[in-house]
């Protein structure tokens, strides 16, 4: 296990962020991607930034790692470090071919570990948690995508880093591969590292201490998970039947299983949508059902994007959402945030 | 607390980090294997056996062994370009540079550590050609070569892998399909062996003036080679131009060589570390 040995306090023994991102924009060829992305994440903490695809997630990761410089904004780590400058003391796992397909796993993890200052011997461990240690000496480009997920992954995670931005670890492993990475990660948050991972799948939500959602290329909520969840409208579950979704928040409805669920806006009575189903289906069922982490997905994703768009702007909904919840949308003024 | 701002591995350990990753990728790649042994030695046996008139016998070997010399480096030539140019051109299709460049990497520790692996896999294929020239009866008389001789062959050797490298990395910014690379490195280097006279050791096949032999980097290396090893007395059969053996084309060749690996440099700088997508 790494050992703790970040210190992002300022002389005067006040905590600095140890993350501190800025109005950051980039955008390529066919449009910005970026649209004044801020971000702050302290020293430990356990930060998932969600989102859907194509959002700008894996874009800013590579601005925070150095990898791509953004075109306007600022971003400072441990304290006053340019991405650039702070790259010895971070590690990366990026999405896409970073391993090298004519090497075997083991010469992946040589070849990535000779050139970082802070790799260990950790490896070994690693890849027996992660299971790949019996596919080691083979080339990786017999690996299916999951087994390269977990490759990058032994790679980023073998550096005795102080920050780790991880891009997507969860995706393409199974239930029980995402369940020993969650518990590697909480190692790693409990030994005094941060973390910043992004994700799509929910079930990174939970592991998290607090969750940005990024949609637009901007971050426009963050918060502690349970935060989140209680600030959430109340979720309807409905079993047996459909409903117009115009009786939902955003006029969206998510199907899940057997059931459908939606959001319920305030002006909208329990009552109205079981009338609305009452008769459609024998046997069909209304009711209220506490949040899950797909719903939060879900609602940051398309539901508050879909009544700002219909009804009062994203900026609005999402004061609205906070406010109600009392969490805070991120705010552009970094002292504001700092607050927060 | 252990944050210094620029800590970084040693450059030498970068370097030979990249080198070994290159010897690990060719040792499994069966093409460039071939086009390290096989294609030289087939190359350099048709020549024997049907671009050849039988020369006297007194000097046959020694036509066999000027041949090893052409197709030696014409073989290094070849799989220094194939493999520069290829994986240089997969690791910038792929996000490899996306990674490399959150990690403190000197580029120019990448691009020694691919010189070298490539530089070492054309000392194989030179080397296996040579032999495969005396086995098939060339004529070196090793007790002739003093150290001088020896220190031409291997600096013209290197300076010549080096040059082949570095135009290579033009070449794979130019095709940006690194699965075609090999094809389009092995068809490039063919066309600049014919058309500078079999690397300039037939001035002869050439229409007009051939003086342009002594000035290009490919025939260059190749003529000075011979020339070092046969004596400049010995190598009417490729003069005119005469042979350049002397201090100013060996300059010029170091020119090359220098003026390439500086531009190599520069596209390293820009097109892999410079920090876009």
């Amino acid at each position: 296990m790494p050992t703790d040995t970040t210190n992002a306090e300022r002389t005067d023994g006040v905590q600095q962020p140890l993350l501190e991102a800025r109005d950051v924009e980039k955008g390529f060829d066919d449009g910005a991607v970026l649209e004044g992305l801020d971000l702050t994440v302290e020293k430990g903490e356990l930060v998932t930034l969600m989102g859907p695809n194509g959002v700008g997630k894996s874009v800013f990761l590579s601005c925070l790692a150095g990898s791509t410089a953004p075109e306007r904004g600022e971003i400072e780590l441990f304290g006053d470090r340019s991405p650039t400058e702070a790259r010895s003391a971070t590690s990366v796992m990026l999405q896409g071919e970073t391993i090298d397909p004519d090497l075997t796993g083991r010469e992946n993890l040589q070849f990535y570990g000779d050139l970082h200052p802070r790799a260990t011997d950790d490896w070994r461990a690693l890849v027996d948690r992660l299971e790949l240690t019996p596919d080691l000496d083979r080339p990786a480009r017999e690996y299916s995508g999951g087994m390269r997920r977990k490759l990058e992954l032994a790679i980023a995670l073998t550096v005795d880093a102080d920050l780790y931005l991880l891009d997507e670890p969860t995706a393409e492993l199974d239930l029980a591969m995402i369940q020993i990475v969650h518990d590697l990660l909480l190692e790693y948050r409990e030994a005094g590292k941060t973390i910043l991972v992004t994700s799509h799948a929910p079930l990174d939500a939970q592991i998290a201490d607090r969750i940005a959602f990024v949609r637009d290329g901007r971050t426009v909520t963050t918060g502690a998970p349970t935060t989140l969840l209680e600030a959430l409208p109340p979720v309807v579950r409905i079993r047996g039947a459909m409903a117009p979704e115009s009786l939902f928040l955003g006029d969206r409805v998510f199907q899940r299983g057997d059931e459908i669920r939606g959001f319920l806006a305030s002006e909208t009575d329990l009552t109205a949508i079981e009338n609305a189903v009452e008769g459609a289906r024998e046997g069909a069922t209304v009711d209220p059902d506490p949040p899950s982490y797909t719903d939060l997905f879900n609602y940051y994703t398309y539901v508050q994007s879909a009544r700002g768009d219909a009804t009062r702007g994203v900026g609005s909904s999402v004061a609205e959402a906070t406010d109600s919840a009392g969490i805070a949308a991120e705010p552009s003024d970094p002292e504001e945030a700092e607050h927060r | 607390m252990t944050n210094p701002r620029h800590r970084s591995v040693p450059w030498t350990g970068q370097a030979r980090a990249f080198t070994r990753r290159h010897v690990q990728q060719l040792r499994r790649n069966k093409l460039l294997v071939f086009l390290a042994v096989g294609w030289p030695v087939l190359w350099y046996l048709l020549t024997m056996a049907i671009f050849i008139e039988a020369p006297d016998p007194d000097q046959l070997g020694y036509v066999k062994a000027a041949n090893g010399i052409t197709y030696g480096l014409f073989g290094a030539f070849t799989v220094t370009v194939a493999v520069f140019a290829g994986e240089f051109a997969r690791d910038l299709e792929g996000d490899r540079y996306r990674k490399l460049r959150a990690i403190p990497v000197s580029p120019t520790a990448d691009l020694a550590g691919r010189f070298v692996a490539g530089t070492a896999l054309g000392a194989c294929s030179y080397l296996v050609t040579i032999l495969a020239a005396v086995a098939h009866g060339a004529t070196f008389e090793l007790e002739r070569i003093g150290p001088t001789t020896v220190a031409i062959l291997a600096l013209t050797f290197v300076l010549f892998c080096v040059i082949a490298m570095a135009l290579a990395m033009g070449l794979a910014l130019v095709i940006t399909k690194p699965e075609h690379m090999t094809t389009i490195a092995v068809v490039v280097v063919l066309m600049a062996f014919y058309l500078t006279g079999f690397n300039g050791i037939t001035p002869g096949m050439i229409a007009e003036d051939p003086a342009f032999v002594n000035y290009l980097p490919n025939s260059l290396a190749t003529r000075m080679q011979i020339a070092a090893w046969a004596g400049t007395d010995s190598v009417e059969f490729m003069t005119p131009p005469e042979a350049p053996l002397s201090l100013e084309y060996g300059a010029l060749l170091v020119g090359y060589a220098v003026g390439l690996s500086a531009a190599a440099v520069g596209v390293m700088t820009r097109f892999a570390y410079g920090g876009e997508p």
